[in-house]
């Protein structure tokens, strides 16, 4: 997808909340949707080596197959 | 609200922050790794010679505005054996009547086959598939063998380099190779930054994603400047007679996937390309990636055929590929978030009194969104001569924001997705 390169090229939070201990205004709505996103992630994560674990059970099937 | 959780020693709320920084590096990692594959010298693996037929199809549906210019450049072409078929789909312009004129002043070039209501309007990848029926039930290529006949895909506004043939004509040496796609380019790309942005785009998408995957195998095929091999067409078509092409809103990235399943090898060309005409309005751009975005939801089917029937590097990259709608939403929560975040700190500063923010407010994001527009800028300045590398990086980091674009339209597509909206308007020719 032509939107590849604007992966990988996103601002986050990380470390930010270190650098301002205060309790500010938003900082949980802004931790809460990075959340959101690492959750998010995470369920990825999981379904990709679902697929991945299968892939190569096709492969170790099909070269055993063939052997 | 998750700090409570503890997933052993770590706190869940802290997992999931990380979480999400690993989606940045995970893409940055890929990136960079293509970056760097893209960078080698790619050899053509040769075979015996032939003389082959091009055929261009241009599927149209209201192009007075430019399908003359494309068709003058097509018959131009310094090459023998080259047709043009243009597959007027029911437009109510001046398309089939420019056709027409195109006919009569290149006979035996250039071809019409017109469509009709109610069975067109059916979608790009409808009217290709009528095209090559055509192409075999007129006997247009009768006595000619389908491993040398070449389809070519050209949109109305499609401007072919004059050399395409010659550089195109020698990947298809090789008998495995099924497709091959060139670059593409915006011809409009002086007429604003909006439409710089979206050369810049292909341009890096070409010369950087889509070179990499060569060595991969997973290549992809685009809507403009699709070349492929008849024959390998052929492997496509449905039990039921149905053409190669599917119904997705992306019936270019169906088709590619499915060559490589089907043990076809697709090729990208990096001397030749394709200019069209650059989105100008900022809306109608979001829209046309919203209908992009949709149609990559859809090709989610095709991940069991790439499990089972695509070699694993192929695979696993294919996977990614596909999945990369999922991480554009996801990602689209950080800049949120880190909006918010800023927003909430200049109040806090506000409110304290003294400055909150600290110098890796700004270095810290710089490093990770930024790193990568040195590389885009310095690929964009090689193809672009006349920019100049500073100004081509000072570009690319424009090119960041740019790609925020997608965020939108990647909502506004799920969204169309969930609501079984399925018609699109194409996007209007300036």
């Amino acid at each position: 997808m032509y939107g590849k390169p604007a992966l990988g090229t996103v601002v986050p939070l990380a470390g930010l909340t270190a650098a301002a201990p205060e309790v500010l205004p938003g900082l949980p709505y802004a931790r809460g949707l990075q959340e959101a996103a690492g959750a998010g992630f995470l369920l990825y994560c999981s379904i990709a080596a679902v697929l991945l674990s299968l892939k190569f059970w096709y492969r170790i099937r099909n070269s055993g197959g063939r052997s | 609200m998750t700090d409570g959780i503890r997933i052993g020693d770590v706190p869940l709320g802290e997992l999931l922050l990380w979480s999400s920084i690993a989606i940045i590096v995970m893409a940055g990692c890929y990136n960079t790794s293509l970056f760097l594959v893209s960078r080698r010298r790619f050899r053509r693996s040769r075979g015996p010679r032939e003389q082959r037929c091009y055929v261009f199809l241009l599927a149209c549906l209201n192009e007075e505005k430019v399908l003359a210019e494309s068709l003058a450049r097509i018959t131009a072409l310094p090459a023998r054996n080259t047709l043009a078929l243009v597959i007027d789909d029911a437009s109510d312009d001046r398309t089939a009547d420019i056709a027409r004129a195109a006919c009569a002043a290149h006979p035996g070039k250039v071809h019409l086959l017109q469509r009709h209501l109610p069975n067109a309007r059916k979608g790009k990848g409808a009217a290709l598939n009528a095209g090559i029926a055509h192409l075999r039930s007129s006997g247009l290529l009768d006595g000619r063998d389908p491993r040398d006949v070449i389809v070519c895909v050209v949109d109305a506004d499609g401007r072919l380099d004059q050399h395409v043939v010659q550089a195109v004509d020698p990947y298809f040496d090789n008998p495995r190779t099924g497709g091959t796609q060139i670059g593409v380019r915006m011809y409009n790309r002086n007429k604003g930054l909006l439409a710089r942005l979206q050369d810049m785009e292909f341009v890096i998408y070409g010369d950087i994603f889509q070179s990499a995957r060569r060595y991969i195998g997973s290549v992809g095929m685009g809507g403009n400047g699709q070349f492929m091999r008849l024959a390998a067409l052929d492997t496509l078509m449905g039990p039921d007679g149905s053409g190669p092409w599917s119904d997705s809103l992306t019936e270019d990235l169906d088709l590619g996937v499915r060559l490589i399943a089907g043990g076809w090898t697709n090729q990208h060309c990096t001397s030749a390309a394709v200019s069209q005409q650059a989105v100008l309005d900022v809306r109608r751009l979001v829209r046309q990636r919203s209908r992009w975005f949709q149609g990559h939801l859809q090709s989610a089917g095709l991940v069991p055929l790439i499990v089972k029937e695509v070699p694993t590097r192929a695979a696993v990259d294919l996977l990614y590929h596909l999945s990369s709608p999922v991480l554009i939403l996801l990602t689209s929560l950080l800049p949120v978030s880190f909006l918010v975040a800023v927003v909430g700190t200049v109040i806090g500063s506000v409110e304290a009194g003294r400055p909150l923010i600290s110098p890796m407010w700004v270095l810290g994001p710089y490093v990770l969104s930024f790193t990568a527009a040195y590389a885009y800028g310095w690929v964009y300045s090689r193809r672009e001569q006349g920019l100049g590398l500073v100004r081509a990086v000072l570009l690319s980091h424009l090119f960041i924001f740019y790609g925020y674009i997608w965020f939108a339209a990647g909502w506004w597509g799920l969204w169309r997705m969930l609501t079984g909206k399925r018609t699109w308007l194409k996007t209007a020719r300036t």
